[in-house]
This record gives C-alpha cells, structure tokens and sequence, in this order.
C-alpha cells in the first residue's frame, strides 16, 4: 500500500478480498514469494482487513452501543493482532515477521479445560516442547476432561507432515494414549506448500482447518485459551 | 392473499438480517442511536418496496442498497443545519480519552469514522459483508473501478491511523500474561 492508486496496491487488495483472477494471483504470489516487502504489504492489508471486522462484532438482533459492548470486541481484535505475527508468516508461508515470544492468552471466563496450543515454526526444539506441554496439560489435569488442540500453522506444519516430523511415533501413541488430544493444520499453508510443488502428505492423527487464524478466533470466542509455543 | 403471504416470508428475511444491517449503519454513521433509526426506515422500505425485488437470491444487496439511500437521504437533510450541541468540543489528551483510545476497537471504528463517507462505505460492505467489489458497486451505484480506487485510499488511511496498535500497553488487559 503505497500511494493511493498503485496498482500493485490494487492488486494486493484484489488478492487479500478474492478478487484477482487466477493469473494475476498466480504471478502475484509467485513475485511475493521472494519480496519480503510484498509479503509485508498483503500481511497489512489482511490486518486491516481483521481490525475492521473485529471493531463490529455482529452482534445478534441487539445493537452495541455502549463502550463496554467493545470489550469483547477489542479484546478479539487484540488476540488477532498478536496472533497475526505468527499467522501472516504462515499465510504466506515465509514467517519473515519477529516472532512473538510464548505467550498465554484467554478471556477472564474461558474455561482452563480446552486449550490451544499454537505452533508457527519448524523448530524440533519447539516440537517437542508443544508435544511435552500437550502431555503434561492432559496428564496432569485428566480428571478435569481437558481438551487440548495443537493448532500448527507456517513452520509448524512441518510436526505434521510424514515427510519432515522428527515425532511420528510421539504423535501416533500420543493420539492414540489421549482421546481429547487433537491435531490441527493450516491449510492456506498447506496450499502455499502445494503451489511451491511440495508434497505434503500430513499424519493420519493431523485435521486440517481452513485458516489457523479463522480457527483460533473462533475457538477463543467459544471460552479456549491459548498458548503460543 | 399471495401478496400477505409473500410479505410475511420477507419479514422473516428481514428479521434475519435486521443485526447486520445495524451493523452497518452503525459502521457508516458511527452513531448507534442513528442506526436504529436508518436500519428501521431501511426495513419499513423494503418491506412497502417489496414488490421491487426481481430476484431474491439479491436479497442482502437489495437491502443493502435500501439503507445506502436512507443514509444519503440523512445527510442531505442534515446538511443544511449544524446544531451546536452536535459540534465536537472534547479534550482529547484527558486521562479518560487516553484510556479509552487504548481499546483497540474503539481506535479502529474512529479511524473509520474519520474515512470519507463513500471509502468508509466500500470498505465496510467489503470487509463486514464479504461483498464482492461487483456488488458493491450495485449497491452504492458507482463504477467498479471506483469501488476500488476508494478501498485503495481507506486502506492507506487506516493503515497510517492505525499503526502503532501493537503498542497498545498491555497492562490494560489483565488476561494476557507471558510464560516464558
């Protein structure tokens, strides 16, 4: 987004609201792929894009009116800004952007049984941190029914891929040890993976879901906690 | 008899959609009160203009279209007059302002205020209601290329009004804690 009117700005618009046509897409992406500045200027577009839907939650049949109706509001918006660090990276599949320190987030009632434990970087160090912090979360709080989810988004698909995971063997007896525990990849980064001709076979325990951001959103709207690994 | 029947069904549509249409009107006016007002004379529209709509499957774009011209037909009523108690005179380095300037959702819905009418429009039916840009331009009756050269120049100018956001001090907001 430079000047008003460039149409490089139209275009990264176009392609953040799904109006590009596949050609342009196709050449867009494949120009971003090595211009970290290009990458930059769609990850603000769809920040934008996500603050402004955040500031009017759709709130049914009552209309918000009072400041302390944006709450909720700001406080989502906030977790999609923290959240977007990680999650730009992975939307393009190249987390150029700092990546933000482990952090823990939930709403002051969200229940500490269901948790989200997000990964967004190929690191075996952080792998086995996330499965280590998955296992203790469950072991140490099976009475209560915990649910835990690894959402892995960018790098982080790489624990779930039978190609690249150092952890198949933890994963499947994990799986298969804890009911509630789940798997979860992005898939816009599994797309990007597949337009760089990748081979991306994930594990038979990994789920995919659309968009991680879309995903971690909608499960803090429903009480889960988050934590960032 | 058919003409009750159909009515009745298009009241339940527009029940249906009675929040996102305050939503909106809300996001375009950023007065609350004053979209209750838009969004109501936007239904009693619709519901008196019925017979108008060809294709239901356009239903939210009809509607849409509705509340764009109810808002026009404010402002144009508006314009003449300036009532004084409607002039902005805040202070706004107040402890309380700077406060409240911290709420993200408060800052972001400003700068949208601070948009010109016809970009706080595109961007709000293209973000809100995932309107394709075809739409849009349908509903505000404006070229398709206009559609986009407004949410070229919104994006800009939230952009530049809405940095620094990830700033915002986090001691307001005592459910985020570090773990490492």
């Amino acid at each position: 987004m430079n000047e008003p009117g460039n149409p490089m700005d139209t275009d990264l618009n176009a392609l953040a609201d799904g109006e590009l046509d596949s050609k342009r897409s196709e050449s867009l992406l494949a120009a971003m792929e090595h211009d970290p500045r290009l990458q930059a200027e769609l990850c603000e577009v769809h920040r934008i894009k996500d603050l402004v839907r955040h500031a009017y939650p759709l709130e049914a049949d009552t209309p918000a009116t009072t400041s302390r109706r944006l709450g909720w509001g700001s406080g989502l918006a906030a977790a999609v800004l923290l959240l977007v660090g990680g999650f730009a990276g992975g939307w393009l599949l190249a987390p150029r952007l700092p990546a933000a320190p482990g952090f823990a987030m939930t709403r002051a009632n969200a229940d500490p049984n269901r948790v989200i434990l997000y990964l967004g970087e190929s690191s075996p160090a952080k792998f086995r941190k996330t499965l280590g912090k998955a296992e203790q979360l469950l072991q140490r709080y099976r009475d209560t029914n915990i649910r835990v989810t690894i959402v892995a988004s960018a790098g982080g698909v790489d624990l779930l891929r039978a190609a690249t995971t150092p952890f198949g063997d933890e994963i499947r007896q994990l799986a298969r040890r804890y009911d509630s525990l789940q798997f979860v990849a992005c898939n816009n980064t599994i797309y990007r993976m597949k337009q760089e001709g990748k081979q991306v076979a994930l594990l038979d325990e990994a789920d995919t879901a659309p968009s991680a951001v879309a995903y971690v959103v909608d499960h803090l709207r429903n009480g889960w906690r988050y934590i960032a690994i | 008899m058919i003409d009750f029947c159909i009515s009745l069904g298009l009241r339940r549509q527009l029940k249906a959609r009675r929040a996102r249409l305050h939503r909106m009107a809300h996001a375009w006016c950023g007065d609350a009160m004053l979209a209750d007002d838009l969004t109501q004379d936007c239904l009693a529209s619709a519901l008196a203009k019925h017979h108008q709509l060809k294709d239901h499957g356009k239903l939210d774009a009809w509607l849409f279209r509705i509340l764009h011209n109810c808002w026009m037909m404010h402002l144009r009523k508006r314009r003449p007059s300036l009532d004084i108690d409607d002039v902005d005179i805040r202070d706004d380095n107040t402890p309380e302002t700077r406060l409240h300037s911290q709420e993200i959702a408060v800052r972001v819905r400003a700068a949208i205020q601070r948009l010109p009418p016809g970009q706080r429009q595109v961007t709000t039916l293209v973000d809100l209601e995932e309107c394709r840009y075809a739409e849009v331009a349908e509903i505000l009756d404006i070229p398709i290329g206009t559609v986009m050269s407004r949410l070229n120049r919104a994006r800009a100018a939230l952009r530049r009004d809405l940095t620094g956001l990830r700033q915002a001090p986090a001691g307001t907001r005592t459910h985020l804690r570090r773990v490492k």
